[in-house]
């Protein structure tokens, strides 16, 4: 029985040491990198130029585009140059959508990170982060850029957090109305709908239906899928001239009266003038819809749409085009847009390296080359005004409306929660107006369970 | 009488026809859509057949992700993962099945279920710090560890039924008798007769790790650690959409034709092996 106590305590006791042992490991593996970008830094602080050989970092990234390879290749060629141009090494890796947000989330709180990121939900990482790790604030990065006027609106919005700045705003998005030009034609339309009513009418006249009043050929879709009403509704709000929140972003606004006018034009859309499919059915894909020929026009088409149209039905070359988002009366903002930021992990053991490599990538060189070959738009101003964005037909309508749209995304901690697909509580309302309940009560109760979750 | 057997045949017949359509209607429309010519992917109806056949994704599918880097990695930590847990549980199996009146067996087998109850997601936090602070974060070695301590409770639990129902305790008293050792009667009398049980149970445990998503998205970073389960999703963007459809599906087939191979060879192993315990004779 001793013998057998003897031997649990020598398990015991080796299994402590072994653990100890692991830990103790990755501390030292930790020190040592810690110590190059120390000597790294010490040469920084000499007259001479800033040496970075052998400093490597890790860079992580979503995909976008259409072909994951071309994304590689980009990556590749921008890092190879940076190396030359600096000897910094830049690692990178492309997480999966599914899972950003989760490997983010434990970047932020302690878990493994890279030294730069490519960021979304600035907000909610600044909060949980904590004093070692997390998104490491860098006013002087964005200062030495040239200042917050370099970005779209919407840019600042997501980078900065209570007046300091957490990433350097890159990617932006923001929506636009994509239309079949044979149908138009054949219609007998000139030019695409500018205000609501235009957009009404025209739809009106593509729109079929069959002897029950069934639609057959949809003249208007929301580009939202399985019935994710919310981006549709934030673009009408802007659209009618209504706001989500007041500028202090202490107050939802959205209850007033340009922003029932806005709900009640998505359902009326649906219930009232028959021109759209309600895509309440998970399957509907608006953009699917549109290339099998079932629908004239989409409400809210991204920027990628063109390159995923002409990869996956390229008999529609030549017969589709862009334009802003009509408005109610013409006047107001055409849509929402969002953007996001590269942002540097306070866990970084280089972070004048790091700072290098956002300076390096989000340079308007390089996001000019990034946006052509990914397909993305940008939130820098200089590089929207690349004759590649506005003498392109497609993009110039994304150009266009860039300048005239209002931030999607609210720089609220909760916001991920307010607006969570299917039951935060706006999509929740947008739905349920769709569905035909009443509009003050749906925006009551939206209101009551906004306060309820806090923002 | 006759009348009534051919009318039994015939719904026994239709019965499994019904469950053949809803079981490979997936893999056909994997198939169709992976050699449907480009503007035939995304058509609304769908089309269930191709108006010509295009085998260009079976070439491209390599060029636009790292497929064969991705399948490697996959291997690697399953057949890992296999070895492993299949040691493991053997092992374990064995010895609950034989000493379950000991009172720390059948604690183990209770806290074998437990584990069984609770949902991946819950202990993941906890896992991957203990991975982490390890230092085993983005290495196979964390991955393998996990999936470790996910397969081999469930595979402990096969091969033990599978122990109880199939080899009948005479035939180890026998050996006994005949003067061989407990650890003698294991490795040469229960072991040889075990074998599709532990086929099954390797089956399960490779099946396990090479279509494990969550925690591979979790734990690694980067194309060179990226099993396949995680790579497939290169082919999804920036809003959910995927483009490349085609593509995706072909790779899809290469996905899984290591485990349609490796049941098909063995499905009789892991029928007879998941049979035996079921069953307590």
């Amino acid at each position: 029985m001793k013998r057998k106590k003897l031997v649990a305590l020598g398990l015991t006791l080796a299994m402590v040491t072994g653990l100890t042992a692991a830990c103790a490991g990755t501390r030292e593996k930790e020190d040592d990198t810690g110590k190059d970008a120390v000597s790294a830094e010490n040469a920084g602080d000499g007259e001479e130029a800033v040496s970075y050989d052998g400093v490597e970092l890790t860079f992580w990234m979503q995909p976008y585009g259409t072909d994951p390879a071309i994304q590689r290749k980009a990556l590749d060629k921008i890092t190879e140059d940076f190396k030359e141009s600096t000897g910094i090494t830049v690692n990178y890796a492309i997480n999966d959508w599914n899972s950003a947000n989760q490997k983010l989330t434990l970047a932020c709180t302690g878990g493994e990170a890279p030294d730069v990121a490519d960021i979304f939900f600035t907000n909610s990482f600044v909060e949980m982060s904590t004093e070692e790790a997390g998104l490491l604030e860098i006013n002087d990065v964005v200062e030495e850029m040239g200042g917050e006027d370099v970005w779209l609106s919407a840019g600042k919005d997501e980078a900065c957090v209570d007046g300091d700045w957490y990433g350097v705003p890159w990617r932006f998005d923001t929506r636009v109305l994509l239309y079949n030009t044979e149908d138009f034609k054949n219609a007998g339309i000139a030019k695409a709908p500018e205000t609501w009513d235009e957009l009404v009418e025209c739809a009106q006249k593509l729109t079929q239906t069959d002897a029950n009043g069934k639609i057959t050929h949809a003249g208007l879709a929301w580009y939202s899928d399985m019935g994710r009403y919310d981006q549709t509704w934030f673009s009408m709000l802007a659209q009618s001239g209504g706001t989500m929140m007041n500028e202090d972003f202490t107050e939802f606004t959205f209850g007033s009266e340009e922003g029932k006018k806005a709900l009640r034009f998505l359902s009326d859309c649906i219930n009232e003038y028959n021109i759209c499919s309600s895509s309440v059915d998970a399957s509907y894909d608006a953009l699917t819809e549109f290339m099998s020929g079932n629908v004239s026009m989409v409400f809210g088409a991204t920027g990628e749409n063109k390159n995923s149209i002409l990869s996956s039905a390229p008999q529609m070359e030549g017969k589709f085009a862009s334009a802003p988002l009509p408005t109610a009366t013409g006047k107001e903002k055409n849509a929402i847009a969002f953007s996001a930021p590269i942002a540097i992990m306070k866990t970084t053991k280089n972070p004048d390296a790091a700072k290098e490599w956002v300076k390096y990538f989000c340079s308007e060189e390089i996001q000019l080359y990034l946006s052509q070959q990914l397909s993305l738009l940008n939130s820098n101003v200089n590089v929207m005004k690349d004759p590649y964005f506005t003498e392109d037909e497609w993009l110039g309508a994304f150009s266009r409306t860039a300048s005239n749209s209002q931030s999607g995304d609210m720089p609220l901690t909760t916001w991920s929660q307010l607006d969570a697909w299917p039951d935060g509580p706006i999509p929740n309302m947008c739905a349920k107006v769709v569905n035909g309940e009443d509009i003050d009560k749906a925006i009551e109760e939206c209101l009551d369970k906004l306060e309820k979750i806090g923002y | 009488m006759k009348k009534k057997k051919i009318f039994g045949i015939a719904a026994h017949y239709l019965v499994l026809g019904i469950i053949s359509v809803f079981v490979l209607l997936p893999y056909y429309w994997m198939i169709v859509t992976a050699v449907k010519p480009t503007e035939e992917v995304m058509v609304s109806p769908s089309t269930l057949l191709p108006s010509r056949l295009e085998f260009s994704n079976f070439f491209k599918v390599w060029e636009s992700i790292p497929l064969g880097t991705y399948m490697k990695n996959s291997l690697t930590v399953s057949v890992t993962v296999t070895a492993l847990s299949v040691v493991l549980a053997t092992l374990c199996g064995y010895s609950i099945s034989r000493f379950i009146q000991r009172r720390a067996q059948k604690f183990s087998l209770v806290l074998m279920l437990c584990t069984q109850l609770i949902p991946g997601i819950v202990t993941m936090v906890s896992l991957y710090f203990i991975v982490y602070n390890l230092g085993f974060s983005n290495t196979y070695t964390g991955l393998v560890i996990a999936y470790v301590a996910w397969a081999v409770p469930f595979c402990t639990l096969m091969i033990k039924g599978y122990f109880d129902a199939a080899i009948p305790k005479e035939i180890e008293e026998s050996a006994r008798v005949d003067g061989c050792s407990q650890i003698r009667t294991f490795f040469d009398i229960c072991l040889p007769i075990s074998i599709p049980g532990i086929i099954s149970t390797a089956i399960f445990a490779f099946i396990l790790a090479w279509n494990e998503y969550m925690w591979a998205s979790i734990l690694l970073s980067g194309d060179k650690m990226k099993p396949v389960s995680v790579g497939i999703y290169d082919f999804i963007g920036q809003y959910g959409a995927n483009t490349k459809m085609a593509l995706t599906m072909t790779a899809g087939i290469f996905i899984t034709l290591p485990a349609v191979i490796i049941f098909g060879f063995l499905q009789k192993h892991l029928i007879s092996g998941l049979s035996a315990g079921a069953v307590k004779g």
